[in-house]
């Protein structure tokens, strides 16, 4: 049973990484598009058939390992451990990696083999890393896996490298979670320097010794590297931009998988915030300023991917302020539940800018007649987004709230309520135009046929059933996570649903029954509509501290480098360079003069040896230095005696 | 006084005095010659330390291989480079002090070494420097460095024919 | 006859040879210099292990005369050598290293 489990967690580890050496390392295989496509899905398919049978069992096991074994220092461990929140992870990482693996065959068709094979690499190693991230038993390898899950994200945003906005995309992302890294960092050596080990369950019971200001200061940097990594306020700039990557990558990476790093990371050194709570409030504030300013900047977008990025943003943000209010609990079922409907909303999304190669919702229009099915899975995952009842969104946003609610976090309570509300608004703005829209902007073209072969469609279905159902599994979800679901009845019960359907309701106005126009009232708050539109001038204010800030920086290190660094080096080496020409005399060219000079140095070792007993007081020297070497020869030829 | 130390003497007052005719004559040549002997001399003494597989060798690849090649190359460059082979000295008096002091550094360290002084009158001579036990100890116990030694010849010999080789080259350029 | 004569014959001899290597003009004299230096050296090494009766003194001897052989040939090729590019065979007249 134990080397059952055990073998069974390699199996989901594992795979992925062996695909991803194949394809990275044999370039026939790479070259091919079904060996790489199947070689990839393969793995994953092993993965996923693991991380079932896991989630059966439920086991409680690790792998340990030490690296650089010592005896006398604590040694650095690496490992890979089960526990319910790891299955629950292993299997949204894995079956939303299957689904868009399975997808991305159909969608990245007309890319060239290699491409193709170089996208099935990445999508190899990124499962892999976060299988592994998710299963790290070490603040060290848990860092590992977090870069190279960056990594991939990086590689996938600028798959398409030759257009210059997704390579600048993909150096954005990059720069941004980067810049929360170093906090990350900083604060995981920090608290191997207060506990000298990076190992999590030593840390946790180290933990309560380290002094509260420098666990809260750790803890605060740690949280900076959630906030890259999770795009929460102000470092989300970069997850918008990173939709000019693949929609399928869109969907693993920037909804369902990497994206609520930052949430898991908190979630596992949960034990560590705990014993000081300023981090989490401050999560909690974070939490919900993301939450809020992600839903408003979702109502004027025009293209349905970034939609989606600013809604992942803001849902993201409601999982932190979950987080920041204590609730681990909700915070994953959120978590868990939105995984599955925000992919399933960005394959649907894909397949439509797929088959009409525009992302603008204004030159759709009209969709819904032509393909009622993507419409339909569109609809299931709008309404789980906006928590509409029998769907999944519903319980875990509820759950969310009701506990903000019942922990008496009112006005946390309201912002939230009032972004559910703009959240279903936003969703079902992007419904109503995409699929029951005029088709305006496209200056006179029919809107092209919606191609939609069952290699899209099934993955699509797969998750629609599990968005469907999953909501009602909360209560068995809280039993395997070993926590209890909490049973809230207050008045406010129905107020979250309600506020959803206002939601609807009032894009339907818009949108759809006209009885308002979008324009006037855009028009009469055009100072709100301005801000949104210009995205509060966080990029422009980025912008000029990239430019202006690091720039000034720039140039006072230049100055410094240039002028005291080089200054030094140049002043030293101007005097060895005029030593060195006084010193060259002494080189006559002749050989016997040379051993004159050997000469001189066997007389001053001579009257050194002579001197030495006189010399000792002054030297510090113990032995004489001839009756010294008379004992080694002495030693020496005993030795050759024996 | 013992029959051996007369030998010992004379051959020493041989080895020194064709060991100063060889660096003080005026002919390269014939200190060439000079230092033959005084290496015959040196093998002679061998002689009477016991040590006669060394006499042998002393007089073999000493005062017969390196003084042939010594004369040898002497001749050639003599015939290529027309030069005269007189020999002058220079630096005398601070070539003579530096020897002088480093024969007084060496006697004062044997003199005052205590270990040297238990070493002179410790052991006889029976049955040392015999060729055949010399021979088994070679090929036995000093056998890899023999081996090593061997390459080391063999590196010698092909690195001087390089050498000689490139000076031959050279020279048919300078004649075209 | 003692190791106390055998090493002032080694001495004076090795004195004799740096001599010569410091005030020879002509390479080869220098390395006839050189090997009577080599020559004492050996000799002590033979008295020392005389006076020890060890073989170790002879074997080394006798390594030391093979690694002169060495050196004396690739010696004089490189006295062939340098009289061809310099065009002296005077040591005080070759000077291209001087600083």
């Amino acid at each position: 049973m134990f080397a059952t489990s055990e073998t069974l967690l390699i199996l989901v580890i594992l795979p992925p990484f062996i695909s991803f050496a194949l394809n990275g390392l044999i370039p026939d295989l790479r070259k091919n598009k079904k060996t790489s496509s199947g070689i990839s899905i393969l793995a994953i398919v092993i993965s996923a058939l693991s991380s079932i049978a896991l989630v059966v069992i439920n086991p409680d096991t690790d792998i340990v390992f030490e690296w650089i074994p010592l005896t006398s220092f604590s040694p650095i461990i690496f490992g890979f451990f089960i526990d319910p929140i790891v299955l629950i992870m292993f299997l949204i990482v894995s079956l939303v990696s299957l689904a868009v693996q399975v997808y991305s065959l159909d969608y990245l068709r007309e890319e060239s083999p290699l491409s193709f094979g170089r996208y099935y690499t990445f999508q190899s190693l990124f499962a892999f890393s976060m299988l592994g991230f998710v299963a790290s038993l070490s603040l060290l390898q848990i860092y590992i896996f977090w870069e190279l899950v960056g990594l991939c994200s990086y590689l996938l945003i600028g798959f398409w490298y030759t257009r210059p906005e997704a390579s600048r995309a993909a150096v954005k992302a990059f720069w941004v979670t980067r810049f929360g890294d170093v906090g990350f960092a900083i604060g995981m050596v920090l608290l191997w320097g207060a506990t000298g080990t990076f190992f999590l369950p030593e840390l946790f019971i180290k933990a309560p010794e380290i002094s509260n200001p420098f666990l809260t200061l750790s803890l605060f940097l740690i949280v900076l590297g959630a906030m890259g990594k999770s795009a929460q306020f102000p470092l989300h700039v970069w997850l918008p931009d990173a939709m000019e990557g693949p929609t399928p990558v869109s969907a693993l990476i920037h909804a369902a998988t990497m994206v609520v790093a930052g949430i898991y990371l908190i979630l596992r050194l949960f034990p560590l915030f705990e014993l000081t709570l300023d981090p989490l409030v401050f999560v909690m504030w974070i939490g919900t300023i993301t939450a809020l300013l992600g839903a408003c900047l979702a109502i004027v977008q025009n293209d349905i991917k970034r939609i989606l990025a600013y809604s992942t943003v803001s849902q993201l943000g409601y999982m932190m302020a979950a987080l920041g209010a204590g609730g681990a609990g909700v915070a994953y079922f959120h978590l868990f539940t939105h995984a599955f409907f925000k992919s399933l909303l960005f394959l649907a999304a894909g397949s439509l800018i797929h088959s009409l190669h525009t992302s603008d919702i204004w030159s759709m229009g009209k969709l819904a007649k032509k393909t009622p099915q993507v419409t339909a899975l569109f609809l299931i995952g709008s309404l789980a987004l906006s928590g509409v009842f029998p769907f999944s969104g519903h319980f875990s946003k509820d759950e969310i709230l009701m506990w903000m609610h019942v922990r008496g976090f009112t006005l946390h309570f309201i912002i939230l309520l009032i972004t559910a509300f703009i959240t279903s608004f936003y969703m079902f703005r992007a419904f109503f135009v995409v699929f029951f829209g005029k088709g305006e902007s496209t200056s006179g073209q029919e809107v092209q046929e919606v191609k939609t072969p069952w290699v899209m469609t099934l993955p699509m279905w797969i998750l629609a059933v599990i968005t469907i159902f999953a909501g009602f599994q909360a209560g068995n979800f809280f039993n395997f996570l070993g926590l209890r679901l909490e049973e809230v009845h207050t008045h406010l019960e129905y107020l979250p649903l309600i506020v959803s359907i206002l939601g609807i309701a009032l894009a339907w106005t818009f949108y759809q029954g006209r009885y308002l126009s979008s324009k006037n009232v855009a028009i009469s708050l055009s100072p709100i509509n301005t801000a949104l539109e210009k995205k509060f001038w966080m990029d422009d204010v980025y912008l000029w501290a990239y430019r202006y800030v690091l720039d000034g920086l720039s140039i006072v290190c230049g100055w410094f480098d240039r002028y005291l660094v080089d200054g030094l080096v140049n002043f030293t080496a101007y005097y060895t360079k005029r030593a060195s020409q006084k010193l060259r005399t002494i080189q006559t060219g002749h050989a016997q003069d040379y051993l004159y000079g050997i000469i001189i140095a066997i007389l001053l070792l001579f009257f050194l040896s002579i001197l030495s007993p006189y010399l000792s007081p002054f030297l510090n020297e113990k032995e004489n230095s001839v009756e010294f070497s008379e004992q080694i020869i002495q030693k020496g030829l005993q030795d050759d005696d024996d | 006084m013992h029959w051996d130390n007369i030998i010992f003497f004379l051959l020493a007052t041989g080895l020194v005095s064709t060991s100063v005719a060889a660096v003080s004559s005026k002919r390269i040549l014939r200190s060439a010659i000079f230092l033959a002997i005084a290496l015959l001399f040196t093998a002679f003494v061998y002689l009477l330390l016991g040590a006669e597989l060394l006499a042998g060798i002393q007089i073999l690849l000493y005062a017969g291989g390196v003084i042939t090649l010594i004369i040898f190359a002497l001749l050639i460059s003599e015939k290529l480079g027309d030069q005269k082979l007189v020999e002058t000295h220079h630096g005398v008096i601070p070539a003579l002090t530096a020897s002088l002091l480093v024969l007084f550094i060496l006697l004062y360290f044997t003199w005052s070494s205590p270990r040297i002084e238990s070493l002179s009158n410790s052991r006889s001579l029976s049955e040392y420097g015999v060729s055949r036990t010399l021979s088994e100890v070679l090929f036995s116990t000093w056998v890899l460095p023999l081996e090593i030694l061997s390459v080391l010849l063999l590196a010698a010999i092909i690195g001087a024919l390089v050498l000689a080789r490139q000076e031959k080259t050279k020279g048919e350029e300078r004649e075209q | 006859m003692s190791l106390y004569h055998i090493l002032f014959l080694s001495f004076l001899v090795f004195s004799i040879g740096l001599f010569g290597v410091l005030s020879r003009r002509h390479v080869v004299g220098i390395l006839i210099g050189i090997e009577l230096m080599f020559n004492a050296a050996n000799l002590a090494i033979v008295g020392i292990a005389w006076s020890m009766g060890v073989l170790t003194g002879q074997i080394i001897a006798l390594f030391g005369i093979a690694i002169t052989a060495a050196e004396v040939a690739v010696g004089l090729a490189l006295f062939l050598l340098v009289e061809r590019l310099t065009n002296t065979v005077y040591a005080d007249k070759i000077d291209t290293m001087r600083g």
